[in-house]
């Protein structure tokens, strides 16, 4: 149970942050898609690796209540502001 | 590192890794003989290697027009193999056909045979786009561990050259582990990483087109290759095929001094509002394909598709197919590249094989491999290992059989039923050998054997059948090699049957004498 909400919540916070890459970069359509759409499955493995060597789990909650709500946002206003 | 994040660390990686063991060696497995694809494609289909070798465009279209009748609806021609490929797409079904000796164009089971194993590696010949996700999440998982593995193994100077054979199995399975694994680590990254994004495709261009298009997956493929046309289903005269050849490669020529055509896309032949799609490569570039395509009416260039001075992002893009495909160098990058895969299912098999020691005192003996098998064949992870093994050699050399041969039965269905024919031949080899070799471990000889009788008869049968040609000898010796190795395979497996039988019988004896002395 603890490793799929880990895994479900790692791939959020990876599908957010390369859209959010992709947008804020100062990139063209063509390429902010490809960026967006190629740095998933590079995020995804360096997210839970990361996950792995840390020993704080305070950290990790954090960084997941911090990351998600403040990604979300920034993709979520960039996509309705466009 | 602090050891309660190793400890941790080694718990995912060891996990992780079992779980995804015998799938990778699949992978793996499935590899090879995908990587060798075209030569198993002109291997199967000879005579139409011959007759289409010096065909210009439009004859290959005037020959198709003789007996397609539908052929103008959609069409393309791959030219990239030595046998000419021509694809014709009608109601959404796409069938090969080749020309054979008399000229005229068939379905040729080669190319049905050629898919299927294609499929057998990219999506494990599951329906739909399920088996393709299947295969990108498992390049993602592997991704995962190896990442692990990195931080796992930090002292990698002195673990990438020890080997301890001498010592414990375990001990000198572990070493092996970590020997294969640190030295082919950066190719391993570049294939799970690419075979993820190519396995992931479908879903990844969601994610790309929400960040570039609102959402619009057609506006973020029109981006990139152009617009689809729209028929008009008015007839004009078509421009000729091989004048566009001609303009394509000058086109590239001017840029970048040399192209090799790989691909003609033809939609609507004859149509007012028909197109042809000319892809070339460029040599010297580890890109995909660039494009041009072409108003079949007026003969002017609609869309440009070239990657070598697009962004970082769309480089990043085409950089990826050519990498995982692995044919850039010809035969040198495609044997390195078979025996990394080789390799990398030594490091699934090693990497079980040191998870199940602990649980097993069995395997964790100082006796090889081999003079165990009849204990070892008592764990089902290792019966598992070696009757996956055996399955897809033997649904591969099936299918190779089948493909071979199936021309001579002159099957009249041949056009619709083909590649559902091979696919339920791959998929019923497979399956009913593994399973079986699984469930008994009596099984697995008779699975050996039967690997044998196949990867001999293969060549031996197409040398009686077809005559020996010396440009089919690697592959065919190849065959015969494996034919070869199952044999002695199935050699050894009696040779300790009998002496795992008799050390049985002597034990059971002295057993039986030391009881009647006690009751004595």
């Amino acid at each position: 149970m603890k490793l799929i909400a880990v895994v479900i919540l790692v791939v959020l916070v990876s599908l957010f942050a390369s859209m959010a890459l992709a947008m804020f970069l100062p990139l063209g359509d063509v390429n902010r898609m490809f960026v967006a759409g190629l740095s998933v499955p590079l995020l995804i493995p360096v997210l839970l690796v990361l996950l792995a060597l840390s020993d704080r789990p305070k950290w990790v909650v954090a960084g997941y209540s911090g990351a998600l709500p403040v990604l979300a946002a920034a993709v979520l206003l960039r996509f309705f502001a466009v | 590192m602090k050891q309660a994040i190793h400890k941790r660390l080694y718990h995912w990686h060891s996990k992780i890794g079992v779980a995804l063991a015998l799938f990778m060696l699949a992978l793996c497995l499935t590899a090879i003989p995908a990587i060798y694809l075209d030569d198993i494609g002109d291997w199967l289909m000879p005579q139409a290697a011959e007759q289409t070798h010096d065909l210009t465009l439009d004859q290959w279209v005037d020959r198709g027009a003789q007996t397609l009748p539908l052929y103008k609806q959609e069409f393309h021609l791959e030219l990239n193999q030595a046998t000419p490929v021509f694809w014709l797409k009608h109601e959404g079904v796409n069938t090969a056909f080749v020309a054979q000796d008399n000229g005229v164009f068939t379905p040729h089971s080669g190319v049905a045979a050629t898919r299927t194993l294609a499929h057998a590696h990219y999506d494990f010949l599951l329906p739909g786009p399920y088996g393709e996700y299947v295969v990108g999440v498992i390049g993602l998982a592997a991704l995962t561990i190896m990442l692990m593995g990195v931080f796992l193994h930090r002292k990698w100077r002195s673990e990438a050259t020890v080997l301890r054979p001498r010592r414990s199995r375990r001990l000198w399975l572990s070493d092996l582990h970590k020997v294969l694994g640190l030295w082919l680590l950066p190719f391993h990254l570049i294939m799970t990483y690419t075979g993820a994004v190519l396995g992931l495709g479908g879903l990844l261009l969601i994610v790309a087109a929400y960040s570039a298009f609102d959402g619009d997956k057609q506006a973020a493929i029109e981006a990139i290759i152009g617009k689809a046309p729209v028929l008009t289903q008015q007839a004009c005269t078509s421009h000729s095929l091989d004048t566009f050849a001609t303009k394509s490669r000058d086109y590239w020529a001017n840029l970048y001094g040399d192209s090799v055509l790989l691909e003609v896309e033809v939609e609507g032949l004859g149509d007012c509002q028909g197109v042809a799609t000319f892809a070339s490569e460029i040599p010297g570039y580890l890109l995909l394909e660039n494009a041009i395509t072409f108003s079949l009416t007026t003969g002017e260039i609609q869309t440009v598709v070239d990657w070598v001075p697009a962004s970082f992002g769309e480089r990043w893009y085409a950089f990826i197919g050519p990498l995982h495909f692995g044919n850039f160098a010809g035969y040198v990058s495609k044997a390195l590249y078979a025996v990394s895969a080789l390799l990398l299912a030594l490091l699934c098999v090693s990497g079980l094989l040191v998870w199940l020691s602990k649980r097993h005192p069995s395997l964790q003996r100082k006796a090889s491999f081999v003079s165990t098998l009849h204990e070892q064949l008592t764990v089902p992870w290792v019966r598992a290992l070696l009757s996956l093994i055996s399955a897809i050699a033997l649904a591969t050399v099936s299918v190779l059989l089948c493909a071979k041969f199936l021309p001579l039965l002159d099957w009249p269905y041949a056009n619709r039923y083909q590649p559902a024919f091979f696919t339920w031949v791959y998929a019923l080899a497979f399956s009913s050998l593994f399973l079986l070799a699984w469930w008994r471990a009596a099984a697995l000889p008779w699975s050996l054997a039967l690997n044998c009788f196949g990867f001999i008869l293969t060549p031996v049968a197409s040398w009686i059948v077809y005559g020996i040609r010396l440009d089919h000898a690697a592959l065919e010796l190849t065959l015969l090699a494996v034919g070869v190795f199952s044999g002695y395979c199935t050699f050894k497996y009696y040779q300790t049957a009998k002496t795992h039988h008799a050390s049985a019988t002597t034990t059971a004896n002295t057993v039986n004498k030391t009881d009647l002395s006690n009751v004595a």
